[in-house]
């Protein structure tokens, strides 16, 4: 096995616990962590494809992990914001409670 | 010149919309105007046009270049019959809705704005430009059924859009089907019928695009086993829009079958003519003895409406000259009759009984309080049995003819047909108006003397009289004009591969 | 020339952004909502000024990250006029916000500018940058109103969901990344047959299908959708509607077509399933639904739907169809939102029958809501019509060689006539409602200037898309030939 795919596989497994975790849990807290555990597994491809592809004088692969680096901590901070205003709205941040909206 | 019918009639609905709240009187006399406008230019259109010159053109713009779709209109013999047709029955209708007051302005905007589309319709030889009007004429007429409607209006109203819309969508499939297919063929992309129906379009083609086309404009005329909108349509409509619904939109349908589906697809038709006529003799048989047993007044007339398409659907696929001349000459006459049937029974009788259960009306001594309706609806009902004299004779006559030459089993049947068609009017006459029972005074018809027969009704009704009785009485008046256009679409069928 | 020179558009967008956000410090609090006029003013001068770009060939810059072709001036022109008619919308809403005006109007400029970008995005880096600016702007958008549970719930679900579908986005673009080397579309386009078989390369572009599929709401990540239009505020709801969805369909375009046209014919069977499950899904489930925005969200999936025919007949009259599919449904939607923003403000939620009326108390709201159902349901002669027309030719046209497409063309003949009967519905409830009104009940509406002349302008959009469609089907024409060469 070469580095590359175990880093490969390393990140297939982060981006599987992620989801599982966003798909099972029922607090809003840790589904968003879930999903940041997802995109962390996707920079880590971005990484190991740069290092290890034909071309690492190219930054490309760097470059689009630190955007998206970037854009995941947007998406946590407005994500948080949202979950602190839900809990004072509804006193829990768990998301079955959360169902005025529906038909 | 013919073209201005569509024009005055959305004028009309134009400068309708745009007058004052409460103007019930203008609004009426406007739409009256508009009316008369537009049956004083079909009218000279009729007179103006010569049969031998063939299809007079009318307009021709290019309107979206980039898929070759026209603004083609142009009229044959067939095409002035209709908007003759359409012009006299939008002026009866507007004489017999004169006493709407609720939304008058609107509910006449509306009735003009069909009235345009059902002209648009007739007078379009672009594909694409004839299905926009025939969908322009659904849309009022759902809000015409759903606003000033009575019983189960909703229900009827709805039925009727999704009906329509079903067929048009099946309209729609084999009309661009069409397009493509004719595009591939010759190279050239086009939505004119005239030059649609010169491709010759593949056999296997025809054979699923035609029953498509045709069932889709003929869910519209009330082909069987898809009629059932139109009875529940018609009884829930208010009178003038069953007269336009029996007596022009139903046209739309066969018509439609006519210029579209049959034009179009020669050789699916000569592949499917037998199952189309067997279906139309259903319908005239089944429509028929449904009216026979209805207890409601307009549901006899609405299911007699069935029946009587039926005759103009058998004579289409006749595909001979007499028993094609008789379908349209029918189309016409059923549109005047079926008008003056729903007037009577929807203006002249419920709307003062405020009843149409033939076991109440039997009660009311009619034929002593209102002779006037009487009368009319027993003229009406002699012309629709088919007494010589009157258009439905002549029509329904050649169908038969037609019909006997084609399928001799189909023209016994309609025969049939024709007898039970004497049995239920006769039924209707009698326990409307003539009753029995009617011989017992009853208190409360004494104590309210039902308003009498008002002036417009009167000229609305003598109007579609006469026009029955000019048919019937010299019928060469529309079959000159008819009996070319039917014969040059003949000639192209068979050309095309018809039979 | 220039790089900033070359998405000039997109720089005006994002400093009338800014000046907004900075205007509002020195605004008097009662002035505040008249921002959001400034910034339609602003967004109609770039929008006329889009018109005096000439391309006589496409035009790249950031090293080809960044194209702006015909097809993106297409889309550019689209979003600025959608902002505008959405920032109209948004004043009139304004006094609904305790706090935070200006910078509503600020997102929504600045959503504009992700969705400009995502027109000219020529590269997976762009593709991601601008799609996570258009949806974590809606993410605030969504959930503006913060003292409104409905708002929150909409806000939170919309994260959630969004979050978790640019996960699967990200992650299928590192697959590409790792097996193509590059993220530009036009070197994607020129990569060996070899990688393009490469089942990774499949998998990470189901991924990014993934990701876009949230964002045009097509079945099966359409969740979100019926809740996230229900609670949004109404201007914000215009906004994902029109804007949002286009955006997500231009990518999906870019990508199809200019990424990976040599897979384009294996995808198209997925493309037909989808469109139909998703036509389908739409019409049945708007059925029962009671309130309006709701029915608005339902519809939006079904349109989502028949676009995405369009986009499964991989031809350049597919492309064209859907582009003026797109045109009509801009003034379709957004005058039927703004006449929901006004006339449904007093009233317990949006439910239909509070439309009860409605044509008495401003015969220009009833008209214009009217018209947009009417167009909706595909009647001639308005812009729904045509554009649905169109998108039936297309499907025709190429359906010899995909007989599959046939089925999906039924289906969604099927469901154009079953749509009818819900749009008929609205139509019916504000006319001749259920349970009459007394007219006591019947304030006038008053209407400002620019609302009436936005719903003028899209009563004018949809008759004119609907009877002169010439002009656009040519515009149409010639962004999908830039794209499809």
């Amino acid at each position: 096995m070469t580095t590359l795919q175990s880093y490969l596989i390393l990140s297939a497994l982060l981006f599987s616990i992620g989801l599982a975790g966003a798909l099972t849990r029922r607090n809003a807290i840790l589904v968003l962590i879930g999903i940041e555990l997802m995109l962390n597994a996707a920079n880590l491809n971005f990484i190991a494809f740069w290092r290890y592809g034909p071309h690492p004088e190219a930054l490309t692969g760097v470059m689009f992990a630190l955007f998206s680096i970037g854009v995941a901590a947007a998406e946590a901070a407005v994500g948080l914001a949202l979950i602190i205003a839900i809990y004072r709205h509804y006193k829990t941040a768990n998301l079955d409670k959360v169902t005025t909206l529906k038909g | 010149m013919l073209a201005w019918t569509i024009y005055i009639s959305f004028l009309g609905a134009g400068l309708l919309t745009l007058l004052p709240r409460n103007s019930a009187a203008l609004a009426r006399r406007l739409a009256l105007l508009t009316a008369l406008a537009g049956l004083a230019v079909a009218v000279a259109g009729l007179i103006r046009f010569d049969p031998a010159a063939g299809t007079r053109m009318i307009a021709d713009v290019p309107w979206i270049p980039a898929l070759h779709i026209r603004y083609f209109l142009a009229a044959d013999g067939i095409s002035v019959t209709l908007v003759l047709l359409t012009g006299l029955a939008a002026v009866a209708g507007i004489l017999f809705s004169w006493n709407i007051e609720q939304r008058t302005k609107e509910f006449f905007a509306f009735y003009l704005a069909l009235i345009g589309g059902v002209y648009g319709v007739f007078l379009s030889f672009d594909l694409f430009l004839l299905f926009v009007f025939y969908e322009i004429a659904i849309i009022p007429k759902y809000f015409i059924i759903a606003i000033w409607g009575s019983t189960r209006r909703e229900y009827g109203a709805m039925k009727l859009a999704l009906y329509s819309f079903v067929g048009s969508a099946m309209v729609l499939i084999g009309m661009i089907a069409a397009f493509v297919v004719a595009g591939h063929l010759t190279g050239h992309y086009t939505f004119d019928l005239t030059v649609l129906a010169r491709v010759p379009f593949p056999a296997s083609f025809q054979r699923w695009a035609f029953p498509l086309v045709f069932i889709g404009f003929g869910i519209l005329a009330g082909l069987w086993p898809f009629h059932t909108w139109a009875p529940t349509g018609h009884v829930a409509a208010p009178t003038a829009a069953s007269m336009l619904l029996a007596g022009v939109v139903m046209k739309l349908g066969t018509y439609g079958c006519l210029r579209v589906a049959m034009t179009l697809f020669p050789a699916g038709v000569t592949m499917w003519r037998t199952e189309i006529a067997v279906l139309a003799v259903i319908g005239i048989v089944y429509g028929a003895m449904v009216a026979l047993v209805q207890k409601d007044f307009k549901f006899v007339i609405g299911y007699s409406s069935v029946s009587h398409m039926g005759f103009v659907l058998l004579g289409l696929v006749t595909l001979n000259q007499i028993g094609l001349d008789g379908a349209v000459l029918q189309m016409f006459s059923h549109g005047i009759l079926a008008g003056l049937l729903f007037g009577v029974v929807g203006r002249m009788v419920y709307d003062r009984t405020h009843t149409r259960e033939l076991a109440d009306l039997e009660t009311m001594n009619l034929g002593r309080a209102l002779p006037f309706a009487a009368v009319t609806f027993v003229i009406a009902a002699v012309a629709s049995m088919g007494l010589p004299g009157f258009s439905g004779f002549v029509a329904e006559l050649q169908v038969l003819v037609g019909a006997w030459s084609a399928f001799p089993k189909a023209a016994i049947a309609a025969g049939v047909g024709i007898v039970i068609g004497v049995a239920y009017l006769l039924r209707a006459v009698q326990r409307a108006f003539f009753s029995d029972m009617a011989a017992r005074p009853v208190e409360a018809a004494a104590h309210h003397p039902l308003p009498p027969i008002s002036w417009p009704e009167r000229i609305g009704a003598g109007l579609l009289i006469a026009a029955s009785l000019v048919v019937g009485l010299y019928p060469q008046v529309l079959l000159n004009v008819i009996s070319p256009g039917v014969a040059s679409l003949l000639e192209a069928m068979r050309k095309g591969g018809a039979l | 020339m220039n790089d900033l020179l070359v998405m000039g558009l997109e720089a005006a967008v994002l400093v009338a952004g800014l000046a907004v956000l900075l205007l509002d410090l020195w605004t008097p609090p009662a002035e505040k909502r008249n921002l959001g006029y400034a910034a339609a003013i602003a967004v109609g001068a770039i929008l006329l000024a889009s018109f005096a770009i000439v391309l006589p060939r496409p035009l790249a810059a950031f090293g080809g990250m960044f194209v702006l072709d015909e097809f993106a001036l297409f889309f550019d022109r689209f979003f600025l006029l959608a902002a505008l008619l959405v920032l109209v919308i948004s004043v009139e809403f304004a006094d609904r916000f305790e706090t935070g005006v200006a910078e509503f109007y600020a997102l929504i400029l600045f959503a504009l500018a992700g969705m400009m970008f995502a027109a000219s995005a020529n590269d997976f880096t762009l593709l991601f940058v601008s799609l996570e600016l258009i949806t974590v702007t809606f993410y605030v958008l969504t959930s503006f109103q913060r003292r409104q549970t409905q708002s929150l719930e909409a806000g939170v679900k919309y994260l959630i969901l969004g979050a978790l579908s640019s996960a699967f986005l990200v992650y299928g673009i590192a697959l590409i990344y790792g097996t193509a080397g590059t993220m530009s579309f036009t070197r994607l386009a020129e990569a060996a047959p070899a990688v393009l078989d490469s089942r990774l390369l499949q998998t990470g572009l189901l991924l990014v299908l993934v990701g876009l599929g949230f964002k045009i709401a097509v079945v099966p990540f359409q969740i979100w959708a019926p809740d996230v239009y229900q609670g949004a505020p109404t201007p914000a709801t215009a906004f994902l509607a029109v804007g949002s969805k286009a955006a997500g369909f231009v990518l999906l375009l870019r990508v199809l077509f200019t990424a990976v046209p040599a897979l384009g014919p294996r995808w198209s069977r997925l493309l037909i399933v989808l469109s139909a499950v998703t036509i389908l899904y739409g019409v049945l489930c708007a059925i029962p639904q009671r309130n309006l925005k709701r029915l608005m969200g339902y519809s939006s999936i079904a349109n989502a739907g028949f676009l995405l025919l369009g986009v499964a007949t991989l031809s350049r009259d597919g492309v064209s169809a859907v582009l003026y599919y797109l045109g009509g449904y801009l003034f379709t939607v957004l005058g039927a939102f703004a006449v929901i923003c006004v006339a449904l403000r007093h009233t317990e939620g949006e439910d239909i029958p509070a439309l009860a009326g409605l044509h008495q108390r401003s015969p220009l709201l009833a008209a214009t809501l009217a018209m947009a159902m009417v167009s909706l349901a595909g009647v001639p002669p308005l812009a729904g019509f045509f554009g649905k027309f169109l998108l039936l030719k297309s499907a025709l046209m190429v359906a010899g060689d995909q007989p599959a497409l046939y089925v999906l063309v039924a289906v969604a003949v099927v469901g154009v006539v079953i749509s009818l009967y819900y749009y008929f519905g609205v139509i019916r409830a504000m006319y001749w409602p259920a349970e009459p009104v007394e007219q006591g009940h019947l304030p006038p509406i008053q209407l400002s200037r620019p609302l009436r002349w936005s719903l003028l302008l899209c009563i004018a959009g949809m008759l004119w898309l609907g009877v002169l469609p010439g002009m656009v089907v040519n515009l149409a024409n010639l962004a999908a030939q830039t794209l499809l060469p």
